[in-house]
């Protein structure tokens, strides 16, 4: 009897520490924005001669990936490659986050431009509609405009092999 | 009587913010509300909860909005799902469980009232386990619901931003100088604090320097040369203000 409580502690911390451990997934991954459709939204282009750079893209045909990005932004640099090797699979569509159109396009210049087309939301005012917390953030979205992956930080080759890659290939099938 | 109707619905709408803004989790700062907040994801929000309270919205509909964007981790206080039904009922079966035990043991030295005589030092161990549980578990359960509040202690950083008196620019300016080493780019942030140094003391020179070279950077020249131009006239050495001069003809060589 007077060793229940100690047991039963023991137990609870064990009960706390291994769903600690064996918990898998990568925080990054945000699980519950999956499924929804992507609100609406305009804004203004980088490159003058594409169109406004909206929301009707993406309730198109096909899938497409949109990653949001900055050039004040490290980590968007370091994600770039695997940036590059993503978009011979899918259309690759940017938003520039808080950030001067100028330096967004000397920035794009420099690293090689991987987007098919870039919106910019100067000043973050479409942020919030969108679900962007900061940069750099990646979406996977499908025809219909539905949410099938949300990664924040920067991709590396893990992500895209274990996550990105395997839901576009499953798609085709 | 507009005007004063207009006032009214202002302080409501802003008192309601506030209300919001308490409840929601600034996502990338540690454990503070966005309301004690200056980052612009903080400040994002905020103007998105003001447009949203502008257009009619009530408090349900705001913070239902920003958690199917962002997830239930932004709420500061976890709603009571199937999810976390756990964390909010442990704790109270953790309590009845010990003061079960307690009463237990209570009746069991008080009905025998020889064994409680002969094993004196016994018992005293028993009033001393329990009493010690007792103590644990008030300790336990203490951190368990404040340790969400100690993270929010002591911001130096964040505070700063909302002081405006001439003591502070030197923190602003240590401030704006470590930004500088972490960002590689002018990042938004530097360029709004050097922007606040200014707006106290609009002669400042690190300050100017900076703004004059941005705005260089993104093409805005006039404003370049409103900054330069109040630095050079806020300079009373000359062997600096040459330096600054020449440093400023190589800046504007390099762009053309």
């Amino acid at each position: 009897m007077k060793y229940i409580p100690f047991l039963v502690l023991l137990l609870i911390s064990i009960l706390i520490t291994s769903a600690m451990l064996l918990k898998k997934d990568d925080n990054n991954i945000q699980n519950y924005i999956i499924g929804t459709k992507i609100s609406e939204f305009e804004l203004p282009s980088l490159y003058e001669k594409d169109d406004k750079f909206n929301s009707k893209i993406f309730h198109s045909n096909g899938w497409k990936v949109l990653n949001v990005f900055a050039s004040w932004c490290q980590q968007c640099k370091s994600e770039h490659k695997y940036l590059k090797k993503l978009s011979k699979i899918i259309p690759l569509y940017g938003i520039a986050y808080n950030d001067n159109p100028i330096k967004t396009k000397r920035f794009l210049d420099k690293m090689g431009n991987v987007y098919s087309s870039v919106g910019i939301d100067e000043h973050g005012n479409n942020a919030v509609l969108i679900g962007i917390s900061g940069v750099p953030e990646t979406y996977l979205i499908d025809g219909q405009g539905i949410i099938r992956f949300k990664y924040l930080g920067a991709l590396d080759d893990k992500v895209l092999d274990d996550y990105i890659i395997p839901i576009i290939e499953e798609k085709k099938d | 009587m507009i005007i004063l109707f207009l006032l009214l619905r202002r302080k409501k709408i802003k008192d309601t913010l506030k209300d919001i803004a308490r409840d929601i989790r600034c996502l990338v700062c540690e454990n503070q509300s966005i309301l004690e907040s200056d980052t612009d994801f903080a400040i994002n929000i905020k103007n998105y909860i003001l447009e949203s309270l502008e257009k009619g919205l009530n408090r349900n509909e705001i913070i239902d909005f920003l958690s199917s964007r962002y997830g239930d981790f932004i709420l500061l206080s976890p709603p009571v799902s199937k999810y976390t039904i756990l964390l909010w009922v442990l704790p109270v079966i953790v309590f009845l469980f010990l003061l079960f035990i307690i009463i237990n043991n209570k009746n069991n030295y008080l009905t025998k009232k020889e064994t409680k005589q002969i094993n004196i030092i016994k018992t005293d161990k028993k009033k001393f386990l329990v009493w010690s549980f007792l103590f644990s578990f008030l300790l336990v359960t203490a951190i368990y619901y404040n340790i969400g509040n100690w993270g929010m202690a002591d911001y130096p950083q964040q505070k700063i931003l909302y002081l405006d008196s001439k003591k502070n620019i030197d923190k602003l300016l240590y401030t704006a100088r470590s930004w500088r080493e972490i960002d590689e780019f002018e990042s938004p942030r530097i360029v709004k604090i050097n922007q606040q140094i200014l707006s106290i003391d609009k002669n400042n020179v690190e300050a100017n320097w900076f703004m004059a070279i941005h705005n260089l950077e993104i093409g805005n020249i006039d404003q370049a040369y409103k900054y330069y131009n109040s630095l050079i006239n806020s300079i009373n050495d000359l062997e600096t203000k040459k330096v600054l001069v020449e440093q400023w003809k190589d800046l504007l060589n390099s762009k053309k």
